[in-house]
C-alpha cells in the first residue's frame, strides 16, 4: 500500500515530475536500430517519458532525437525532410542538426541571423548492440551506458514490445514470482511432473517439477547496490539438492526473472515509460531463439507498426477483444493456458496488468509476504527520487555502470551450501569479463 | 510568443472568455442554408462558439437557432418536432418559436400561462448567400451584416460559390496559417526549382493551379514584410524583387474578427475571403467565400463550393458536418501520416515534393494539426516573416480587453463597408507606395453600390 502521494511520486514520469527526473538521469532504450533503416531515412515518432520526440537518423548515420514541435511555431517535425545532415521542417524550411542547431533558415533574409539564436531541444544518443539509447538528463558531461551483457555481447537478441499501462505496474508483475503458479500454471495437475507430461515439461522448463512441486517457496530479499535481488528456495526432502530461482530489480527500469537456469545467459527487461500509461518492454536477452533472423525484433503476435504516437510494437491481443479468453479453455484445460483461459503465458501477463490501470490505485491494494520484493523496489526507487528531488543526489548506477552486470536464473545447490557463496561463480560470470564497449552513431 | 494566459485569452472562446464576448460582437457563420433545406424539414445539431444549439427552418421559411437543452428539463431539442413555426420538444411538448419563447405548454393546465414566462436562448438568423449567419451578442437590435463581396456577389449576382470544411483544432491557428504567406514557397513549393518555374509548361506541371507568379516565388524562398494596421484589421504587402525595376508584392488582409482575404490570384481578378469560426475550443469551422474571376461570365459552381473536396457526409453529431476526408482517414487509423509519401517528399520536383504530402490543402491540414489541438505559443521563436501574425495578435487582444475594460465596441462591427477589400498579388514600382499604388485594385468594390438589405429574423 502506498500513499496517493508515494503513488503519484512512482507513476508520474514526465518532466519535472521526481521519477521523470531520476529516469533522465539515465541512460534509456529509445529506438530500435532497425527502425531506423539507413542514413536519411523517414523520421519516427518515439514519445518517451511524455515528451515527444522526432528519431532520424542523418546522413552520417549519427541518430538524432529532438523535440516534435519545431521552435518557430510549433508544426512537426515529423513531416521534416531528412536531408544533408539535418532535419528540416516542411512549414517554412528551418533546419536542425542532431544537436538541435538551428542550421538553416531559408523563410528569413540572408542578412538576418536570427537562426543563431534558435536551438532545439535534442538528446544525446549512443548506440549499441540495436539499441539506440538516449540521455534526457542535465549533465554535459554524459554518464557511461549501463554494461548490460546482452547488449554487450554477440550473439543476442532484443525484443521490443508496448504495453498499455503504467511502467510501474509492468514491473510488479515481472518481480511478482507468486503468480506463476496461479496465473500460469494454476491449471496444471501435480501428476503432471510424472513420465508422460515429459514433452510438455520440456516446453515449460526443466525445473518445472520445482516450480509447481512446493507451493510455499521460502523467500529473501536484500538490498544490493544495482536495486534488490530475491531469493525463493524450494526443497523435497527426498532430493540431494535444493532449488533456489534468484530475480534483480536493477535502477530505474530493469528487472531480471527467474527463467532460465543460471549461469547460462543473461536476460535482461527495461520497461520505459512511454507516457504515464504505456510503456516500452525492451528484452534483452544472450540466448538467440532458434530460427532468429539478425537485427529483427523477435517478439510473436505484433501488428505492423503504424506512425502514430503509440503506434509502435503492439499487440494484436488487446483489452478490446479481452485478450481472446476463451471461457472453455478456462473449464477445461490442464496446461499453461487453463486457469484463465488466454492462450498465452505473456498475454495472460498482459492482461493482467494492462486491466488494472492503466494507472493503479496503491492506496486499495492488501500487500502479502510474497511481494515484498515489490514493496523493497518502490521504496528504494522512492528513497533514490525524493533523494535527487530534494538534495540532487546523483542515484545509483548512474555512475557505476558495472552494477549492471548480473545473471538471474534457477539453480540447484546441495543441500546444505551458502546460496550467495554456492552462486557467486554462476551470477558474477560476467564480471569479470572487460567487454569492450562497440559504440557507434552516437550524438553528444 | 504569447504568455500563457495570453494564449488561453486569445483561444478560448466559450461564454464570458475574453475572446468569446469578443467575438459575440459580430455576426458569426453558423451554417448553410442547404443543411436545413425545406420548413419543418430535420433540425440540426449547431455547435458555435462552444455552445450548443439546434437549427431549424420553420414553416414559414425563416431558420431558428435554439439553445440544445430544452428550458424545462434539458432535453434536447434535436429530436424535437418542427412543426407550425416552433420546434417542440418531444418529451413534453413544450414548443418554442424562432425568438426562444415557448408557445405552448401541452403538459400544464390551460390556465397555468407558464408558457409566458419560460424563453429559451434563441439568436437571430439571417441568410446571405447560401450561408446563415446568426447574431450571439447582447445588443437586441443588432447590427448590420459585414459586406464581403463574394457573400453579397452570391446573394445578388448568383456569382461565385461558398464553401466548409471542419478542421479538429483551434481556430487561431488555422486563421495564422491563412495570413503566413511565408511558407507559400517552403510548404508548398519548396521542391519546384526555378527552373521549371521559368517555363510555363513545367511550372503547371508542378502546380496545376494558376503560376504565372510561381517565378517569383521560388527565385527569392524569404519575404520581407510591411505590416499596416488599418480601419478594418491589418494588411500586408509581402515583397521579393521581382524583374524591370519591379517588386512582387502579395498582399493579404485580416478584418476583425476571423476575416482573411489571401493572395490567391492577381489582385482585381477575383474576391475571396475565408471566415474562420470556432466550433469550440478544439475544432473550427472555416468558411470559404469566392467569387470566382470577376472577368468570367456568371456561372453557377457545379455542385457548389464543396462539391469535389474530399468531404465525408455530414452525420447529425456536433462534430459530424464538412469533416474532411483524409484527416478522418489519416486520425481513425491513429497514423496520423496524411499519406506521406517519403520517396516524393526525396524526388519530386512538384509542389507535392517539399513534404511528400499530396495536395496543398493535406500540407496545411497536416501542419496545422500537428500544431497541437492548441499550439503552445509560449515556446514559439518568431521571425521577421511572423510579422503578421505577431500582429493580428495584438490587435485582437487589444480589442477584446478594451471591449471588457471600457465597453468600446471592436472595429467593423458598425461599419459593414469596410469589409469591402480585395488581395492578391501585383508587379509594384520599386519607387512606389506599394499601399498607395494599389489602393484603386484593393477597394474597386467600394465604389460599387451592390447591397442588399438584411431584414433581422
Amino acid at each position: 500500500m502506498l500513499s496517493i502521494e508515494d503513488n503519484e511520486i512512482l507513476t508520474r514520469v514526465g518532466p519535472g515530475t521526481p521519477m521523470g527526473e531520476l529516469m533522465r538521469r539515465y541512460w534509456i532504450p529509445a529506438v530500435r536500430s532497425d527502425e531506423l533503416t539507413e542514413p536519411d531515412s523517414p523520421p519516427l515518432r518515439i514519445r518517451l517519458l511524455c515528451e515527444d520526440l522526432i528519431a532520424f537518423r542523418a546522413s552520417d548515420g549519427h541518430v538524432g532525437l529532438i523535440q516534435n514541435a519545431c521552435p518557430h511555431r510549433g508544426a512537426s517535425l515529423f513531416f521534416g525532410r531528412n536531408e544533408e545532415g539535418g532535419l528540416r521542417c516542411v512549414y517554412h524550411g528551418w533546419k536542425f542538426d542532431v544537436t538541435g542547431a538551428c542550421v538553416d533558415m531559408p523563410s528569413e533574409p540572408a542578412e538576418s541571423n536570427f537562426k543563431t539564436k534558435v536551438r532545439a531541444k535534442a538528446y544525446p544518443t549512443r548506440e549499441r548492440n540495436g539499441i539506440v539509447w538516449a540521455y534526457m538528463g542535465p549533465r554535459t558531461d554524459l554518464p557511461p551506458l549501463p554494461e548490460i551483457e546482452p547488449n554487450m555481447v554477440q550473439p543476442s537478441v532484443v525484443g521490443t514490445s508496448m504495453i498499455n499501462c503504467n511502467w510501474s505496474l509492468a514491473i510488479e508483475n515481472n518481480l511478482d514470482q507468486a503468480h506463476v503458479i496461479f496465473l500460469h500454471y494454476g491449471s496444471v495437475p501435480h501428476e503432471a511432473i510424472d513420465e508422460s507430461w515429459s514433452d510438455r515439461i520440456a516446453a515449460w522448463g526443466p525445473d518445472f517439477k520445482w516450480v509447481i512441486g512446493v507451493t510455499q517457496p521460502q523467500l529473501t530479499s536484500t538490498d544490493t547496490d544495482y536495486g534488490v535481488t530475491k531469493v525463493g528456495f524450494k526443497s523435497h526432502p527426498e532430493d540431494a539438492e535444493d532449488y533456489w530461482r534468484t530475480m534483480n530489480y536493477l535502477f530505474p527500469f530493469y528487472t531480471q526473472n527467474g527463467v532460465g537456469r543460471m549461469g547460462t545467459g543473461c536476460w535482461m527487461v527495461a520497461t520505459v515509460p512511454i507516457d504515464d500509461e504505456h510503456s516500452m518492454q525492451w528484452n534483452m536477452r544472450t540466448l538467440v531463439p532458434r530460427n532468429y533472423v539478425a537485427g529483427t525484433n523477435p517478439i510473436q503476435g505484433l501488428l505492423p507498426n503504424t506512425s502514430g504516437w503509440l503506434g509502435r510494437f503492439r499487440f494484436a491481443l488487446n483489452d478490446a477483444i479481452d485478450y481472446g479468453i476463451d471461457r472453455e479453455l478456462q473449464r477445461s484445460d490442464v496446461t499453461h493456458s487453463g486457469y484463465s483461459g488466454i492462450r498465452n503465458i505473456g498475454d495472460q501477463d498482459r492482461a493482467i496488468t494492462e486491466t488494472s490501470g492503466p494507472r493503479p490505485d496503491r492506496t486499495a491494494e492488501h500487500l502479502g509476504s510474497t511481494d515484498v520484493l515489490i514493496i523493497r523496489m518502490r521504496r528504494r526507487i522512492l528513497e533514490l527520487a525524493k533523494k535527487l528531488r530534494d538534495h540532487g543526489t546523483e542515484p545509483i548506477g548512474v555512475n557505476e555502470p558495472w552494477v549492471y552486470k548480473q545473471r538471474s536464473g534457477w539453480t540447484l545447490l546441495p543441500k546444505g551450501v551458502d546460496y550467495w557463496g554456492g552462486t557467486q561463480e554462476m551470477r558474477t560470470e560476467f564480471q569479470k569479463e572487460r567487454q569492450p564497449q562497440v559504440i557507434t552513431g552516437g550524438t553528444s | 510568443m504569447l504568455s500563457a494566459e495570453e494564449n488561453e485569452q486569445l483561444t478560448h472562446v466559450g461564454p464570458a472568455t475574453l475572446m468569446g464576448d469578443l467575438l459575440r460582437q459580430y455576426w458569426v457563420p453558423a451554417l448553410m442554408s442547404s443543411e436545413v433545406p425545406v420548413p419543418d424539414g430535420a433540425p440540426v445539431r449547431v455547435r458555435l462558439l462552444a455552445e450548443n444549439l439546434i437549427a431549424f427552418r420553420t414553416t414559414a421559411g425563416k431558420v431558428g437557432l435554439i439553445q440544445d437543452a430544452c428550458p424545462h428539463r434539458a432535453a434536447s431539442f434535436f429530436f424535437g418536432r418542427n412543426e407550425e413555426d416552433g420546434l417542440r420538444c418531444v418529451y413534453h411538448g413544450w414548443k418554442f418559436d424562432i425568438t426562444g419563447q415557448c408557445v405552448d405548454m401541452l403538459n400544464e393546465p390551460e390556465e397555468s400561462r407558464f408558457d409566458r414566462k419560460v424563453k429559451a436562448t434563441a439568436y437571430p438568423c439571417v441568410e446571405r448567400g447560401g450561408l446563415v449567419w446568426t447574431y450571439m451578442g447582447p445588443r437586441t437590435t443588432p447590427p448590420p451584416l459585414p459586406e464581403l463581396e463574394p457573400n453579397l456577389r452570391l446573394e445578388v449576382e448568383g456569382r461565385g460559390s461558398l464553401r466548409a470544411n471542419m478542421f479538429d483544432w483551434n481556430w487561431f491557428q488555422c486563421m495564422e496559417n491563412n495570413m503566413d504567406t511565408s511558407h507559400q514557397g517552403i510548404l508548398h513549393f519548396g521542391s519546384v526549382p526555378l527552373e521549371d518555374a521559368l517555363d510555363p509548361e513545367k511550372a503547371q506541371q508542378a502546380y496545376a493551379g494558376p503560376v504565372e507568379d510561381l517565378k517569383y516565388i521560388v527565385a527569392t524562398r524569404s519575404t520581407k514584410f510591411i505590416v499596416k494596421d488599418t480601419e478594418f484589421g491589418c494588411s500586408y504587402g509581402a515583397y521579393r524583387p521581382a524583374d524591370d525595376g519591379k517588386n512582387y508584392f502579395r498582399t493579404m488582409h485580416w478584418a476583425f474578427p476571423w476575416v482573411t482575404m489571401t493572395p490567391v490570384i492577381k489582385l482585381g481578378q477575383v474576391a475571396s475571403c475565408v471566415l474562420t469560426v470556432p466550433i469550440d475550443d478544439y475544432h473550427t469551422m472555416s468558411w470559404g467565400l469566392t467569387t470566382g474571376r470577376l472577368d468570367a461570365p456568371i456561372a453557377p459552381t457545379a455542385g457548389g463550393g464543396n462539391a469535389d473536396r474530399g468531404l465525408l457526409p455530414n452525420t447529425p453529431d456536433w462534430l459530424g458536418r464538412f469533416r474532411l476526408g483524409f484527416f478522418q482517414e489519416t486520425s481513425q487509423t491513429g497514423r496520423y501520416d496524411f499519406g506521406i509519401d517519403r520517396d516524393v517528399q526525396k524526388t519530386s520536383r512538384t509542389v507535392t515534393g517539399y513534404s511528400g504530402l499530396p495536395s496543398v490543402p493535406v500540407q496545411d491540414g497536416a501542419i496545422t494539426w500537428s500544431q497541437g489541438p492548441i499550439v503552445d505559443r509560449t515556446r514559439e521563436h518568431l521571425g521577421t516573416t511572423d510579422s503578421m501574425v505577431i500582429r493580428v495578435r495584438r490587435r485582437l487582444l487589444a480589442a477584446a480587453k478594451a471591449l471588457r475594460e471600457n465597453g468600446v465596441v471592436p472595429p467593423g462591427v458598425d461599419e459593414p463597408g469596410m469589409y469591402r477589400q480585395r488581395s492578391g498579388w501585383a508587379l509594384v514600382p520599386e519607387d512606389k507606395d506599394f499601399w498607395e499604388e494599389l489602393r484603386p485594385l484593393r477597394e474597386a468594390f467600394q465604389r460599387e453600390d451592390l447591397k442588399v438589405s438584411s431584414p433581422v429574423g
